[in-house]
């Protein structure tokens, strides 16, 4: 079993050598600390098994390399293992069809994730699959503030004393006002007046 | 301005004009000018007598009635005829009102009647009318020539005695007409002064002082000669007017070179000329604080001063054009409009002095018109080119001000990228660094040492957050959406739960926008978990079709007082960067525990 290990850290590479080594029996470990020694070395990753890569290398793009590892060697699975616990690197890794991804500090899953990306599967870590469920959450439809303004209109009562009524400037009702109207798509006060009692009034 | 054009004119002499001995009067005639029948005497010991004078030498005067200056005493007569059955009674109007004294006699055959006494010497309850020239009743007996004898003292000044024979009807309407035009011009002098000066002290623009002063000269200059200043005395023994006169024309010679140079760059092409000019103006300055002295003033240096005072300011004043015409040459700004209303205002004073005195144009009693006219030329025509200059001066201060507003923009620019730099450095060096390390430490620490695992766990997620906040994404269109999105998770907690709702935000894809956007949100996040106490934190994200877009942030917290708060860097870094997208910021809280709304427009 060939595996291919991209890490400017020799001291982490160095450790999960170790951990894969003691685990698989027949591994035969290829380390590189840059994009630039990869391609020097002509190094042909079709011949490997998978490939484990950092994504943040100094002054050098991974996620180009990784593109184009995915689309010149779709079959070669792909293991992220990064410091990295953000949103938007994990959705990257995604939308580049990346088969695994776990963090540094993980390394515990490691054997687990190479096991299951050589059977073929995916595998994100579950600290990355929690960040990645960030994108579905959604926010309240109207805030607390501009469901007061929309009672206050619905009864009523004009911009400068709904101001004067929350303590709070002409400007900022008015503003307050256009989102209302923007994000509940009604142009009139007709509407947001129908709105409050169809919504709010029972 | 006319003064001394007026003085040099009256040396001229025309010889246009042939003088007739006797007039012999027509009824219907309303005004007649009496220069053509004057007789001339001069006396030259001063202290003849009117029985004396009567049996003198006198010469036909030919021409204008005009006198150098000198001490001596002028007679002028005149023999008019009433050829009617019936006595006429007219007036012998004298308009100009700056003379010293002026006696006037009435001889019929034998009798000599002293009609008149006036003059600015002599008490005021002795003029005939205050302001504006000298009306002097006289009756013509029937069939009979009469004889009018006046006598001019004007010590050292130049004199200049137009008279006419009018009827008492014409002689109120002139003074009517006079009176009407002298009110007209006092009102629009005031206005230019005072626009002058005010114009000054708003847009301190030495411009504005010095036509302040130069229009002032030209007053007290046109003041004297219709007689305003002889009002403020009960008589002017010692012609104190005079000093109006000379300070006036001293103003105006000194300040007129000096405004036209704040108009174009006069003195810059001429300095060893500017320099000579202000010495012989300085010259002017002199004499002026000698003739304050009332027995200076009545002596020969009178005399003196006003030959000064006229070949100085006259050569001045005829200077000025020419070196206009070397700036035009030069193509500098306001040459030419400067040069033509110069121009204009030294054609119309020659039309007002020099052509009468020559003769070429026929004297009139409203001898102010010209003078005045030339005052409203003057004033219009530069307080246009004084509103253009003003103008300017305003639009290069616009510019000025948006230069400097570059630069304090520059400045926020550095300072924000300073600190962006500083941050994403420091935060590289954590995750890379330190966080990689504890990553290691975590494999070679057993499982079994659990506090140490413990502690190496939070300390590599303490890193992982703090790197988070340092490092600048990197993003744009759909991805500050979802860096937003994880930062709100970041900072939600079991004490405060931040919500955040995006509506038809766009992709931005300007990624200094997205970043100073990111970290205004992170900056108010921050802020809500320090200082808010808020229960609930509201993040809106709101795009319109038009490229617009708003945020909205909602807490309902404790509030701050905004206008007193302290100069944190929070707060000041949100300024900055909502400037740098030229956005607007607003902020509502009060320490009253209602929240704080912070709503951020912009456009991208």
């Amino acid at each position: 079993m060939k595996i291919l290990l991209l890490d400017d850290h020799s001291l982490f590479s160095e450790g999960l050598g170790k951990i894969l080594k003691d685990h698989f029996s027949n591994l035969a470990l290829d380390k590189f600390t840059s994009i630039k020694e990869l391609v020097q070395q002509k190094t042909d990753i079709s011949s490997y098994d998978l490939m484990i890569s950092d994504i943040e290398l100094p002054n050098e793009d991974v996620f180009e390399l990784l593109n184009s590892v995915k689309l010149t060697y779709p079959t070669t699975p792909i293991l992220v293992i990064t410091m990295h616990n953000k949103l938007s690197v994990i959705k990257k890794c995604k939308a580049l069809h990346i088969e695994g991804y776990i963090l540094k500090d993980d390394h515990d899953l490691i054997i687990i994730a190479v096991e299951q990306l050589l059977l073929g599967k995916e595998f994100y870590s579950k600290k990355a699959k929690e960040t990645l469920n960030i994108i579905n959450k959604g926010g309240k439809f109207l805030t607390p503030k501009e469901e007061q303004i929309v009672a206050l209109i619905a009864n009523g009562i004009n911009n400068k004393e709904i101001a004067k009524k929350l303590f709070i400037s002409y400007n900022t009702v008015k503003t307050h006002r256009k989102n209302i109207g923007k994000k509940l798509e009604l142009s009139t006060t007709g509407e947001l007046i129908r709105y409050y009692f169809d919504n709010y009034v029972q | 301005m006319k003064k001394p054009l007026a003085i040099l004119i009256l040396c001229v002499q025309s010889f246009f004009a042939f003088a007739n001995d006797t007039l012999t009067i027509d009824r219907k005639e309303a005004q007649i000018n009496l220069k053509d029948y004057s007789l001339h005497f001069e006396d030259t010991s001063h202290d003849l007598s009117i029985d004396e004078v009567l049996t003198a030498d006198w010469n036909t005067f030919s021409g204008v009635l005009a006198f150098p200056s000198n001490k001596h005493v002028q007679w002028l007569r005149y023999d008019i005829t009433n050829p009617y059955d019936e006595v006429l009674e007219r007036v012998v109007f004298i308009p100009y009102h700056h003379i010293h004294k002026i006696d006037v006699f009435l001889v019929v055959g034998s009798s000599i009647k002293n009609i008149c006494e006036t003059g600015i010497m002599r008490p005021v309850g002795n003029k005939h009318i205050k302001s504006i020239g000298y009306p002097i009743k006289i009756r013509l007996a029937a069939k009979q020539t009469s004889s009018v004898i006046m006598r001019f003292q004007h010590l050292y000044r130049p004199l200049r005695a137009t008279t006419f024979l009018m009827t008492n009807d014409k002689v109120q309407e002139v003074i009517q007409k006079n009176r009407m035009l002298i009110w007209f011009w006092r009102g629009v002098f005031l206005f230019a002064l005072s626009i002058s000066l005010s114009l000054y002290l708003f847009v301190r623009l030495k411009l504005f002082l010095y036509y302040f002063f130069a229009n002032l000269g030209f007053g007290f200059f046109i003041g004297s000669q219709i007689g305003d200043y002889f009002l403020f005395f009960e008589s002017d023994t010692t012609d104190f007017t005079t000093i109006v006169d000379i300070v006036g024309a001293f103003l105006m010679v000194f300040f007129l070179p000096l405004f036209l140079n704040a108009l174009t760059p006069v003195k810059e092409r001429n300095k060893v000329l500017w320099k000579w000019m202000y010495r012989f103006i300085y010259g002017m300055a002199a004499l002026i604080l000698l003739n304050l002295f009332p027995p200076v003033r009545l002596s020969k240096v009178m005399y003196f001063t006003h030959f000064y005072i006229m070949i100085v300011s006259g050569l001045v004043l005829l200077l000025q054009p020419i070196l206009l015409i070397k700036n035009i040459a030069k193509k500098d700004k306001n040459a030419k409009p400067l040069f033509v209303i110069y121009g204009l205002f030294v054609l119309s004073s020659f039309v007002d002095v020099i052509l009468p005195n020559i003769g070429l144009l026929e004297d009139s009693p409203n001898v102010f018109n010209n003078l005045l006219t030339s005052s409203f030329i003057e004033i219009f025509c530069f307080m246009f080119l004084m509103g253009r200059e003003a103008l300017n001066v305003y639009k290069d201060r616009t510019i000025l001000l948006e230069k400097q507003r570059g630069h304090q923009r520059g400045m926020i620019v550095s300072m924000v990228k300073g600190q962006e730099e500083e941050r994403n450095k420091i935060g590289r060096e954590l995750h890379d660094l330190i966080g990689a390390n504890m990553a290691i430490i975590k494999q070679k620490v057993k499982k079994e040492n659990l506090e140490l695992y413990k502690i190496v766990n939070q300390t590599i997620e303490a890193v992982r957050t703090l790197s988070h906040g340092l490092v600048t994404p990197m993003v744009k269109n759909d991805e500050l959406r979802d860096e937003l999105k994880e930062m709100c998770h970041l900072f939600s907690s079991d004490t405060q739960e931040v919500h955040i709702y995006f509506h038809k935000w766009p992709k931005i894809d300007n990624i200094e926008i997205t970043t100073h956007l990111y970290r205004i949100s992170q900056e108010l996040l921050q802020n809500a978990a320090k200082h808010s106490g808020a229960k609930n934190v509201f993040f809106q994200f709101i795009g319109e079709n038009n490229g617009a877009f708003s945020l909205v942030y909602e807490d309902d917290g404790k509030g701050f007082n905004y206008q007193n708060r302290k100069k944190g860097l929070g707060l000041k870094n949100i300024e900055n960067r909502v400037t740098l997208i030229n956005g607007s910021l607003q902020i509502d809280t009060s320490e009253k525990g209602k929240g704080t709304i912070v709503i951020i427009e912009a456009q991208y």
